[in-house]
């Protein structure tokens, strides 16, 4: 199946309650909501759509990848980082309050039990979200899972305990060298890439900035290895019908892709991230 | 028992709540919120004689209360509307009104030429604000005579319902509205759009690719009643009221000033299942008002 082909067919709206929200650094928060239904109906790459405020303001909903769920707790988790008024209000809700949650929404990242030996996830900042629910499936599948994770400065790392709890192997960088490799996780990547994995027998994982996932998809291709990556585009209602969240089709006439709809994993070779 | 239903000429809706266009998809992508038989109507994404793939992003920016968007009217073309959103929306006990648009009047009239031969539809909205082509990029909608000869020559061609939608960058409104009623319109749907823009402080750059885009949402409400208001003055044929509407109090607002039904545009982003509440809170309001049917309400505001 391509990643396109797994666009969710059920999808629901609910008031969830907060079981915990925790602070885990300055502007990087974590919120754990009640939800069984969504808990047993999701996969990792899939994100929901929360409504921050019960006023107009702000209007939209916001999206966010699921971080964690546990299927048997009925539980989700997001990771975010506050950076404007949504993510602002999200932080300030406290345990017992109750948000309208819109999910799952979107594809998920394909798992392949057929060939694949291991899994190689590549983070640059909060796009480490979605993979600790990703570790986790990879492992009960017996595959495993190997993490690139890079920050600007070594205080942003979050979950490296969850990771390290889950035995992922881990590899850091920090562009001012304060932990880890000194530069950008993509040269760790090209670094690493013939030690770490069989390249037949593995899929990379992206989630980042764009130019992460571009200069990515090059390596991948390079090395023959299969790549697929999760975008983020501004979203009106996450449901395929506002037509503002395309990104470019890799085709020869100019077309767009759907980010909520169509996405938001893609294989690289279907978008063309390149400027 | 409440009785919601509205009639549009002949065309009768079983209650007030139509979708609008660009903000329903083809229907189908609802379709796990809302029951879409619910539904007073379905209005469709505008669709052109051609395919349209749209502008470039970014096209949507939230402002405050609302939002821009400049999507370009990206859509599938008449064809393959016809072939694959069609039969969906055909089999569904709801009123179907396709919005329809071209980049001269001609073809206005071909689009609808194509859409005559197929089964399931109920009606036609005419979208006028497209920019004229011809004329230099004007919108067809700021112009009574433009606009009167895309209604006639339109509705020469079809038994259906043609609904014309207004645009609301105009001075004044009510020479459009005329001008749509004389040249046969079954009914006029307002108001589209305003004109809007959006720019980032630190990069100075517009927030939308396209520089200036068309604002909805809750921000346009007053602005869009003052519009209704303005043309029930001086048109007798059906209004149906558009603009920021987000509960059934809006709705009602809506109604009271003029308006035999409305659509449901912005609000369906906020939270997709909101048509189906509007109709649900719509009786709420007709019981706590003591109102047998919501017909009664329409154009029944009290001025001192
Ligand atoms: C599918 C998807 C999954 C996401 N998952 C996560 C996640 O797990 N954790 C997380 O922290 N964030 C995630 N995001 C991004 C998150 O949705 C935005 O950070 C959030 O909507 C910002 O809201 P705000 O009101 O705080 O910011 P605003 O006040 O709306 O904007 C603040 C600034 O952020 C920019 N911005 C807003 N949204 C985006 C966006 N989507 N992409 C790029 N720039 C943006 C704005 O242009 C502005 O400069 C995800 C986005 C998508 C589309
Ligand atoms: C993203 C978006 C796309 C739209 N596309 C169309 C369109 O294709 N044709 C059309 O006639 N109106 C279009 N509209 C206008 C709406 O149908 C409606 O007239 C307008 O948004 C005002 O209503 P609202 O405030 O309830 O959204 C669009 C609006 C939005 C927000
Ligand atoms: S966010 Fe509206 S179509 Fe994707």
């Amino acid at each position: 199946m391509t990643p396109d082909q797994t666009r969710n067919r059920v999808s629901y709206s609910h008031s969830s309650e907060i079981i915990s929200s925790h602070r885990l650094s300055p502007d990087i928060h974590r919120i754990r909501f009640d939800n069984p239904i969504l808990a047993n109906n999701t996969l990792p790459g899939q994100f929901i759509n929360i409504k921050v405020s019960t006023t107009n303001t702000p209007l939209w909903r916001r999206p966010f990848s699921l971080h964690n769920v546990s299927k048997e707790e009925g539980w989700v988790e997001i990771l975010f980082r506050v950076v404007g008024i949504g993510t602002k209000m999200l932080s300030q809700y406290r345990q017992g309050q109750c948000l309208d949650i819109l999910g799952p929404l979107g594809n998920h990242f394909i798992i392949s039990h057929i060939y694949m030996h291991s899994g190689i996830m590549v983070a640059g900042g909060l796009g480490i979200a979605p993979f600790l629910f990703l570790s986790k499936l990879l492992l009960k599948d017996k595959i495993k899972p190997i993490l690139f994770y890079g920050v600007k400065t070594a205080s942003e790392f979050c979950c490296l305990d969850e990771f390290a709890d889950l035995g992922v192997s881990t590899f850091l960088s920090t562009e001012d060298g304060s932990l880890g490799y000194k530069g950008f996780i993509t040269d760790l990547v090209r670094d690493q890439i013939d030690q770490v994995a069989d390249k037949q027998h593995t899929t990379m994982y992206a989630c980042g900035p764009n130019r992460m996932m571009n200069t990515l998809g090059k390596i991948a291709l390079a090395h023959h290895i299969k790549c697929q990556v999760s975008l983020e585009t501004l979203m009106a209602c996450g449901v395929g019908a506002c037509l503002g969240c395309g990104v470019k089709a890799n085709s020869e006439k100019l077309s767009y892709r759907y980010v909520c709809k169509e996405g938001p994993v893609f294989t690289i070779s279907e978008i063309d991230l390149s400027d | 028992m409440i009785d919601l239903s509205v009639n549009i000429g002949n065309l009768k809706l079983k209650n007030p709540i139509l979708t609008a266009s660009g903000t329903f998809g083809y229907g189908e992508e609802f379709s796990p919120y809302v029951d879409l038989n619910l539904l007073g109507g379905i209005v469709t994404k505008t669709l052109t004689l051609n395919p349209r793939v749209g502008n470039p992003f970014p096209r949507i920016v939230e402002t405050s209360s609302g939002m821009l968007n400049s999507i370009g009217l990206a859509n599938v073309g008449v064809g393959k509307f016809i072939s694959d959103k069609l039969p969906f929306l055909a089999r569904l006990d709801t009123k179907i009104i396709v919005n329809i648009a071209g980049f001269t009047v001609d073809e206005y009239v071909e689009v609808v030429t194509r859409l005559e031969d197929a089964e399931g539809i109920h009606a036609y909205e005419i979208n006028v604000s497209c920019p004229n082509v011809k004329e230099g990029g004007l919108e067809f909608g700021s112009d009574p005579t433009i606009t009167a000869e895309i209604t006639e020559k339109i509705k020469k061609i079809t038994d259906r319902i043609v609904i014309v939608k207004l645009t609301p960058n105009i001075t004044k409104i009510e020479p459009i509205a005329l001008a749509a009623e004389k040249a046969g319109a079954d009914a006029i749907s307002l108001i589209n759009t305003y004109v809007g823009m959006a720019v980032d402080p630190y990069s100075r750059k517009p927030k939308l690719a396209r520089i200036k885009g068309g604002l909805s949402g809750p921000a346009i409400k007053p602005l869009a009643l003052a519009k209704l208001f303005d043309a029930a003055k001086v048109v007798t044929i059906p209004l149906i009221g558009i603009g920021g509407i987000m509960n059934a109090c809006d709705v009602a607002e809506f109604m009271i000033t003029g308006a035999t039904a409305v659509e449901i545009g912005t609000a369906n982003f906020v939270d997709p299942s909101v048509c189906q509440t509007i109709i649900n809170d719509l009786t709420n309001y007709c019981i706590e008002m003591k109102i047998d049917r919501i017909q009664d309400i329409i154009n029944q505001l009290e001025i001192e």
